[in-house]
């Protein structure tokens, strides 16, 4: 009987280690921040939510301008990336198949295509400096103290 | 001052004097190549700033402690020079005062300059080093950057040459940007009827899509179907059988679009009506089966509402709230390319999509006229490309579509009233769910309702399936379906295998 109990702490402990070790990694995960920036001319405002909402709309075609009018160039990042796994779960709230099925449906029913992927972040800080209505995504660390763009909103993964 | 001393007096302070001399001319080289080290150093970056700070604060010293030698030999010189003077006055033998003190401090005094020496040394060979470094471009960071995106382009180019290798590239010749792609999709069919079975690859279909965007505001959308086909005839329910195959060459899709804004868009040309989910959807790579819902058979044909219209489509979506819901509209007008030339038609439709539920709604209004002609019934269809009939007639309809996670779920119904004859009616619902989370497993059921007036028989279908996406351009479907057939009371089983390859 002793044994018996003894053997079940032994279990209870190992799976409870395995829990915290669990939710430790997925805190881990969970505090990586990204950031979704714009043109430095770029006014437009709203709450964190809305925003999200209309980048969502930008980036998969369904709007072509930003609520000031001015008309989007939206970049990607490529599959598999961190920042575009992000952008996907925290942005888009999409799987990667809804994606891509959305982007067939829509090639197939207007001929548009998925933004341009870029893969470098100094190179889609440039690109998103260069023109007035771009957007992309790209680690935290990489825009703060950057200049040339403005962060529209930060998210986590 | 004996001989001795006086020469060592004298030699001691031309020496000195010589080191001041050295001195007073190497600190301004020295200080002017710290100054320039550190200004170059400036634009490198702040990580030396530092190490320039403890550079000019040893110069710094060292000048002092060389104008302190410098003051001091000049003291000893003139002392050494009065000494000299005073000893010429006095007879020679006796030791000069002080001479013991003179000769400790002169060498306190070469030690000094050696260790200043020394520093200089040393602060010389540190400011060659900093000049060296400073007349290099860039520092170490940004010369890995550089590194990488020589690197990254080298790649791309490689990529690059790779696809398009020594061929020419294809220019538009006006258009700003022009996108080509398409699909090619393959069907086996197997139907087994009430007398006789047959079975075939009856249907491959090649279209060739294309888009120019024109300037800012306008863009073309083509469609161009190359298809051979072997149409599935139900003229004789219990006897289905396929008709010899025929190359077709329809122009599907042909469109000019102008964008005012989001909202007010005008497109020209010949497009899909924009009535109900799957006439929108239209494309084989989208449909979890190639045959479409009984209503909107045959391809190209006005069961209830034409597949296609030529004519004028405004269109425009809103924006409702912050949940990115939205409201589209579409209003058409134009003629039936399957009927006559003055068959005009028009239509009104609405929709509500709300983001978080998945959930769209649309109601649809289609009114028109549509005249007789001959021609056989469609592929796996009851009715032709031709009404039967000639009269006015209006349709109205709704559609549900629920996209949510998992499942997929489709809904519509139509109903038209047609002047001077029987009504016609189609409704389908069509649950499907995603079986795996990556969406490349779907099963589905439809259940498809069909009366098509001009007394033909009313035709109930179902068709039950499963989806396998192995990539997302991909779509393998095998789908089986049962029909029952009023008049007469017959019944049908098909089995179909597609492959659709989308590019």
């Amino acid at each position: 009987m002793r044994e018996r109990t003894s053997q079940f702490l032994r279990w209870t402990c190992l799976a409870a280690l395995l829990l915290a070790t669990a939710s430790l990694t997925t805190g881990t995960a969970a505090a990586e921040d990204f950031a979704v920036i714009v043109h430095q001319s770029n006014n437009y405002a709203d709450s964190v939510e809305a925003m999200k909402q209309v980048v969502r709309q930008l980036f998969l075609k369904e709007r072509s301008e930003w609520p000031n009018k001015i008309a989007v160039k939206p970049f990607a990042r490529a599959a598999g990336t961190s920042e575009h796994d992000a952008f996907l779960n925290g942005v888009l709230k999409m799987t990667e198949a809804d994606l891509a099925n959305h982007w067939i449906s829509l090639k197939q029913r207007t001929g548009q295509t998925a933004p341009r992927e870029i893969s470098r972040d100094s190179l889609l800080i440039k690109l998103v400096a260069k023109y007035e209505g771009s957007f992309a995504v790209v680690a935290k660390g990489e825009a703060e103290g950057n200049d040339s763009v403005r962060v529209l909103f930060t998210f986590a993964h | 001052m004996n001989e001795r001393q006086h020469c060592l007096g004298s030699g001691y302070s031309w020496t000195m004097r010589a080191l001041t001399v050295m001195a007073a001319c190497l600190l301004p080289v020295l200080l002017s190549g710290t100054a320039l080290a550190g200004g170059k150093k400036q634009q490198a970056g702040t990580a030396r700033s530092g190490s320039a700070a403890g550079l000019r604060s040893e110069l710094k010293r060292s000048k002092e402690s060389l104008q302190a030698a410098a003051s001091r030999v000049s003291r000893i010189s003139e002392a050494a020079s009065a000494s000299a003077e005073g000893e010429a006055g006095r007879k020679a033998g006796a030791p000069p005062s002080g001479a013991e003190e003179v000769r400790a401090e002169m060498a306190e005094l070469r030690a000094l300059l050696e260790r200043s020496l020394a520093m200089f040394e040393r602060l010389s060979s540190r400011v060659e080093a900093l000049e060296e470094t400073s007349a290099q471009p860039n520092d170490a960071a940004p010369q890995q950057d550089e590194g990488e995106r020589i690197d990254d382009i080298e790649e791309r180019l490689e990529e690059i040459s790779d696809r398009i290798g020594s061929r020419a590239v294809v220019n538009a010749f006006d258009a700003e940007k022009l996108d080509i792609g398409g699909f090619y999709s393959q069907s086996f069919t197997s139907v087994i009827g009430d007398e006789e079975s047959e079975s075939s690859f009856n249907q491959s279909q090649f279209e060739l899509l294309l888009r120019a965007q024109i300037n800012k505001d306008w863009s073309f959308f083509g469609a161009f179907g190359f298809l051979r086909e072997s149409d599935l005839d139900f003229s004789d329910p219990e006897r289905p059988n396929f008709r010899g195959f025929a190359n077709r060459t329809p122009q599907i899709i042909a469109w000019a679009n102008y964008r005012y804004d989001d909202s007010f868009q005008l497109r020209l040309g010949r497009f899909v009506t924009p009535h109900g989910i799957i006439n929108i959807e239209h494309f084989a790579p989208q449909l979890l089966e190639t045959n479409q819902p009984q209503f909107l058979r045959p391809f190209s044909g006005a069961t209830l509402f034409p597949n296609f219209v030529s004519g004028a489509l405004v269109h425009g979506k809103a924006f409702v709230g912050s949940q990115g819901d939205t409201l589209e509209y579409n209003a058409y007008g134009g003629a039936f390319n399957g009927g006559d030339a003055d068959d005009f038609v028009g239509g009104l439709r609405i929709a509500y999509r709300n983001a978080a539920s998945g959930l769209t709604f649309g109601g649809n209004y289609h009114g028109g006229r549509r005249t007789a002609g001959t021609g056989p019934l469609g592929h796996f269809s009851l009715v032709g490309n031709r009404s039967l009939t000639t009269n006015n007639y209006q349709v109205a309809g709704a559609d549900v579509l629920w996209d949510q996670g998992r499942f997929l779920w489709k809904n519509e119904a139509f109903f038209s009233f047609e002047d001077g004859f029987d009504d016609r009616v189609a409704a389908y619902t069509q649950p499907a769910i995603r079986v795996d989370s990556n969406g490349k497993w779907l099963v589905f059921y439809r259940y498809d309702y069909l009366d098509p007036g001009q007394g033909l028989t009313d035709s109930i279908e179902h068709a039950i399936g499963l989806n396998f996406l192995p990539i997302p351009t991909i779509r393998i479907r095998g789908v089986y379906f049962y029909k029952n057939f009023e008049n007469p009371e017959t019944e049908a089983n098909l089995f179909q295998i597609s492959a659709t390859f989308s590019f």
